[in-house]
């Protein structure tokens, strides 16, 4: 029983810095996010708490630390070099060298968070509609909405569509932070 | 699964846009690339998808999409962790495990309550209780063990024999046995897994006529309740954990010994 918990968990942190890596595209960035994420699990059960679904609880303190650490750049603005900015825009190379997918990579990139986060925990991760709801506290029925909207956003934007058709209200919104952030790194 | 519509809309429906039961077509769709249909719902899926090319089209871009998701972040999946994460991992591994042990000293007591509380009047009646209740499925699910063959402890000596074990709780690990005494009193003994910080702890109480008792031996932990006087809690340790540890326990279970004339068993 202990050794199936120790795989488990040694399967479930390495999805966590896939997810990490997929969110943020910066390795340093990817570990500290999980690393904050395993502390802040230990300090929950150090008081006395119980975690009835490790993995959906993990994923679920990776999202909030991720937001909180992008609300606190965009509250406090971070010096970066164009060279390190660089280095994270480009996509990084596949195996089989298939165009495709640094296609994906940068139209991931353009998605809102909200629709990203969705696609990559369903697409990638591979968590139910019920455990991706229970991450990000929201009902499953708007799970499923993000996550139509965000593989018909990245089908577009694959095609090359995206500025022939008019965005979404959310969409819209959500632009409009993306702005705002990038104003704050800038 | 398409909804049926009169044909003349049928026909102009754009796929992926119409409105009504657009959201569940939708959340079909999806499901199906995520491969969460039963088959008999994919089969109509595909079905459905083959009449609609357009829609089978964007379908098949979004399995693509899964695909290539994996073959973009996979690599960071295969890669190694680095030695502050792994370190984490493994703190967590262990303060998971102690938490479960803490459950299981929990189910400990909340047995040992039940018994004092509820079933009380049992160990305490002159007529001999009924035998454990046990079904079929209790032996088939391994809930049930016949007659204590996973306790080596012989009580003899303490006048009582075994009359079944089992097992109350498989994660944590939990076990009950049960001895009965000649006039059909009964004693019960819950034995687990002890924690590291609790392998050095005993507490012993008294409910009335029922006596509880809470020790370690090595890595296991002990739960003796049942209607014993000072000595025979202490021949049962003796039997369970050996002499020497019933020695080391006597200053508490049995502080006035010698003062006190213990029970004889009945």
């Amino acid at each position: 029983m202990d050794s199936e918990l120790a795989e488990a968990l040694h399967t479930y942190v390495k999805s966590l810095r896939r997810y990490a890596m997929a969110m943020t595209r910066d390795s340093n960035e990817a570990d500290d996010l999980v690393q904050e994420c395993l502390k802040r699990a230990l300090i929950y059960i150090h008081n006395g708490r119980e975690i009835q679904n490790l993995r959906a609880y993990l994923f679920t303190i990776l999202n909030n630390v991720y937001s909180d650490e992008l609300s606190r750049k965009r509250r406090t603005g971070i010096v970066v070099s164009i060279d390190s900015e660089t280095v994270k825009l480009t996509a990084p190379p596949c195996q089989n060298a298939r165009m495709e997918c640094r296609d994906l990579s940068w139209a991931l990139n353009q998605l809102p968070a909200e629709q990203k986060e969705v696609v990559l925990l369903i697409g990638l991760e591979g968590l139910s509609y019920q455990t991706a709801a229970e991450v990000l506290n929201i009902p499953i029925g708007t799970v499923m909405s993000r996550l139509s909207r965000g593989r018909n956003a990245l089908r577009r934007l694959l095609e090359g569509r995206i500025a022939s058709e008019p965005p979404r209200r959310e969409d819209n919104l959500v632009d409009l932070r993306s702005e705002a952030r990038r104003a704050s790194v800038a | 699964v398409w909804p049926s519509r009169p044909d003349h809309q049928r026909d102009r429906r754009e796929p992926g846009r119409s409105l009504g039961s657009h959201l569940l077509k939708e959340a079909l769709l999806q499901a199906y690339v995520d491969d969460l249909l039963n088959p008999h719902r994919r089969h109509e899926v595909e079905h459905s998808l083959s009449e609609h090319p357009r829609e089978a089209a964007r379908i098949r871009d979004f399995q693509s999409q899964n695909h290539e998701l994996h073959e973009l972040f996979d690599r960071y999946f295969a890669a190694s962790t680095p030695a502050n994460i792994e370190a984490l991992q493994r703190h967590l591994v262990k303060t998971l495990r102690r938490q479960r042990r803490r459950q299981a000293y929990g189910w400990m007591a909340a047995a040992a309550l039940f018994v004092i509380v509820v079933v009380g009047a049992v160990i305490v009646g002159p007529p001999p209780a009924p035998p454990i209740p046990w079904s079929f499925d209790d032996v088939v699910n391994g809930m049930r063990t016949d007659i204590a063959a996973d306790m080596k402890a012989d009580l003899d000596a303490a006048g009582f024999k075994p009359i079944g074990t089992r097992q109350i709780s498989k994660e944590p690990d939990v076990t009950q046995h049960v001895f009965e005494s000649a006039t059909g009193r009964r004693i019960m003994l819950y034995e687990s897994a002890a924690a590291p910080e609790d392998q050095k702890r005993v507490n012993f109480s008294q409910e009335g006529a029922v006596s509880v008792l809470f020790w370690t031996n090595k890595d296991r932990a002990f739960t003796l309740v049942g209607e014993l006087d000072h000595n025979s809690v202490l021949q049962v340790v003796s039997a369970v954990s050996g002499e020497h540890q019933a020695d080391g326990l006597r200053a508490i279970v049995a502080p006035d010994d010698g003062v006190r004339q213990p029970t004889p068993i009945r």
